[in-house]
């Protein structure tokens, strides 16, 4: 079973995600387990204790930019978690930012179901 | 009588010092001016030398006293430049003494010698003569190469004439030694006369050179103020006053525009460094336009000397008028420690030339005018593409649910013509599509502030119970948090848009209830002081440090506690800011990060005639009866 870490820290949107992907045809999606962190300290402290597949990060947190987690993690080396952006901020040097950062894919808010479940279904180990 | 060709040479040599001699005493005689007696005295000694010549050629018979007297006196000349070049730049006493004694030295043989004086005696007084004309010839030479234009060319000039002076009479000697050979004496009288033009053009130049001189000066000038990399009108003129100090070798240069009061105030200054920035009234400067002449600095104004004259010592001063076109007049002052023999027409032109860089400050005036316009827009637009990527971003986030749940809501099973879905997903939708109507009307009353067409109906309004009303409406707010509500409301009445008045109240009280802890609580209160109403909206909460203060106001800046929970648009006090100063009041915020928050907006007090009758003091004293 795979593990999604969801850092998110609008209650609604991680309702959201969670409602979308429990109820995906794929039963990868389906099945998989998602852990909800609500700012970037979160994150990290679940990363620390517990390797996941998949992170959807959002990028305006409490306590920073998701992109600083993305950096990090590229920066650590190693075997890396796939890494989607989930983001209002549409703009070309936005995206630029992204992929910089190190992210393998990214999603514009608001996204339909059938997008979010593509995605995750794209990157989740098989 | 026949005379020959060199004798003529001789004969001109002799007559251009003699115009020379009498030009010098003509200007010493009107002017008293000490330096036109020492050009005098310089020329004096050839004057006499020719004098004596002619009065042996047209035959008189002179006692050998007078060839003495005149060889003495000619002997002088080198002392005598000297002394012109010692008022001209600083010349080291014991240079000025060695020259005297060798002076004294050679005037010794030609007194007590029998004649014709013996080749040792010759030899010695010749090279005594040349060595000692050489001395003033290198201190014009040294001069000259610190000026520039005309002046620099003129000065040359007088020293290559001195040289020739000095060469002439190594010629003299040399004839004297070998009994009157024909070439030596035919070149020493060329070099005479060489010497003579050569002092006639420095001292009394033609016309036309004077405008060779000038105009090269000025192509100079012009050339370097176009040159030069400038980007504002104080560095056209600084580096106008810099060339001016460069091309007339002054100690230091200032530059005086006018002010629209009619003072004259320094615009630049080129010189040793000095702190004050004079200012000079016109009543300062007709004392210093005299004649155009130097003048003493401690003759000059007051007001210069208290500003000049410590710095730059006990200077000669040159006041020039600059006219700047179209009409303004400016003025060049020139302080130097020793006096200028040629530079008044370098000096006019310069000054005239004052007009270029007045032109070309202009147009640096206008180009700093427009690089201000620009860069204004260039930040306007910043702030406009980055207002549109907030919005987009603010208006993709409530959308983001209503879209995300309503696509899960249609692939839900249908039962018939209805689906069964979860009811907090049509509540999700519901708050997310509130809140956007919010964002939108925020934004839509935002562009309306900015564009100035808010429709705004101040009237005067019972400032504590349009509040009460409000705090009615938000009371499960306060309960559901578990925030007290205090509340200190005398009746009090402002000219105010009741409408915009309840979004102002209900911008700051969300505001308050967002950032208090429960168990916090939030205080609004109202007083009047004089014309003016206060309202103020205090809470408990986390606070806002000093440095994000004026940036809450600002849109979609939202700072403080990041592990707070955000909620809002970030426009609330942007927008509040906004309708309060379109009230012609003032929001003003007072707030340690801890010790919560204190809003108090100003508003204009309702006119005493204009109140609502129950708030009339007679009103309400009906009512007490």
């Amino acid at each position: 079973m795979s593990k999604i870490l969801l850092v998110e820290d609008e209650e609604l949107n991680r309702t959201l995600v969670k409602a979308v992907l429990s109820r995906s045809t794929d039963p990868a999606v389906r099945e998989a387990q998602v852990v909800d962190a609500i700012s970037l300290a979160a994150a990290r402290d679940h990363l620390a204790v517990e390797p996941v597949d998949l992170i959807l990060l959002d990028m305006n947190l409490p306590d920073g930019n998701g992109l600083t987690l993305a950096r990090e993690l590229s920066a650590a080396g190693g075997p890396k978690p796939t890494v989607v952006a989930l983001t209002a901020s549409v703009l070309p040097q936005d995206r630029a930012a992204a992929i910089e950062a190190g992210c393998d894919d990214f999603l514009d808010k608001p996204y339909a179901a059938a997008d979010l479940v593509a995605t995750v279904s794209r990157h989740l180990p098989t | 009588m026949r005379i020959g060709w060199s004798a003529l040479v001789l004969l001109a040599a002799e007559f251009t010092f003699a115009v020379l001699f009498l030009r010098a005493l003509i200007g010493y005689l009107r002017r008293r001016d000490s330096l036109q007696g020492s050009v005098t005295l310089v020329f004096l000694p050839c004057t006499v030398v020719f004098c004596v010549d002619i009065a042996r050629r047209i035959g008189s018979d002179l006692p050998p006293w007078v060839s003495i007297v005149s060889t003495t006196v000619l002997l002088a000349q080198p002392y005598l430049t000297v002394r012109l070049a010692a008022r001209l730049r600083d010349v080291p006493r014991w240079l000025d003494r060695l020259v005297l004694c060798a002076y004294a030295a050679l005037a010794i043989p030609i007194i007590k010698e029998p004649r014709p004086l013996d080749s040792a005696a010759l030899i010695a007084v010749v090279a005594g003569f040349g060595l000692s004309e050489a001395v003033p010839a290198a201190l014009l030479f040294g001069k000259a190469r610190t000026r520039a234009g005309a002046n620099r060319a003129r000065l040359m000039i007088a020293a290559a004439a001195t040289f020739a002076f000095a060469v002439m009479v190594f010629f003299i000697g040399v004839n004297g030694l070998w009994r009157g050979h024909p070439a030596v004496l035919a070149a020493s009288r060329l070099l005479a006369l060489a010497s003579g033009v050569g002092y006639l053009v420095a001292f009394l130049p033609p016309r036309w050179l004077r405008h060779v001189f000038s105009a090269s000066a000025a192509h100079q000038v012009t050339e370097r103020l176009l040159r030069a990399p400038t980007e504002s009108p104080a560095q056209v003129w600084q580096l106008y006053a810099e060339i001016m100090r460069e091309q007339t070798g002054a100690g230091a240069v200032a530059v005086f525009m006018p002010r629209p009061d009619g003072q004259l105030a320094q615009t630049a200054f080129a010189g040793p460094p000095m702190d004050s920035h004079p200012e000079l009234g016109p009543a300062d400067l007709t004392a210093l336009v005299r004649a155009g002449r130097p003048a003493r600095l401690r003759e000059g104004a007051p007001a210069l000397i208290a500003h000049y004259g410590d710095p730059l010592g006990d200077d000669f001063v040159t006041l020039l008028g600059m006219p700047v076109p179209p009409d303004i007049e400016g003025a060049v002052l020139l302080f130097n420690q020793h006096r200028t023999l040629f530079s008044d027409d370098d000096l006019r032109l310069l000054a005239a030339l004052g007009g270029q860089a007045g032109i070309l400050a202009e147009r640096q005036a206008v180009a700093e005018a427009l690089n201000v316009s620009v860069d204004a827009l260039t930040r306007a637009n910043q702030a406009k593409t980055a207002f549109l990527a907030n919005m987009s971003h603010e208006l993709r986030t409530p959308l983001n649910a209503i879209i995300g749940f309503s696509d899960l809501m249609r692939v839900e099973e249908p039962e018939g013509d209805r689906r069964r879905v979860p009811a907090e997903w049509v509540d999700h939708i519901h708050t997310s599509g509130r809140h956007l109507l919010g964002l939108i009307n925020d934004i839509l009353d935002l562009a309306k502030v900015e564009a100035g067409r808010l429709d705004l109906r101040p009237a005067p309004l019972r400032v504590d119970t349009a509040a009460t009303e409000l705090l009615t409406g938000l009371s499960p707010l306060f309960s559901t948090k578990n925030i007290a509500l205090c509340t200190d409301l005398p009746p009090v009445t402002a000219m105010a848009d009741r409408v915009r008045f309840r979004q102002i109240v209900e911008n700051l009280l969300s505001n308050a209830i967002k950032f208090t802890e429960p168990g916090g609580s939030v205080t609004v209160s109202t007083h009047q002081a004089g014309h003016e109403v206060y309202v103020s909206v205090a809470d408990t909460g986390v606070g806002i440090a000093p440095e994000d203060q004026d940036r809450v106001f600002e849109e979609f800046q939202q700072v403080g506690d990041p592990d707070r929970q955000r909620a809002g648009t970030g426009l609330g006090l942007a927008l509040t800011k906004r309708l309060v100063e379109a009230h012609g009041g003032e929001i003003t915020l007072v707030s340690a990060p801890g010790e919560g928050s204190v809003f108090t907006v100003r508003l204009p007090a309702a006119p005493v005639d204009d109140l609502p009758r129950e708030n009339h003091p007679a009103a309400r004293l009906r009512e007490q009866v």
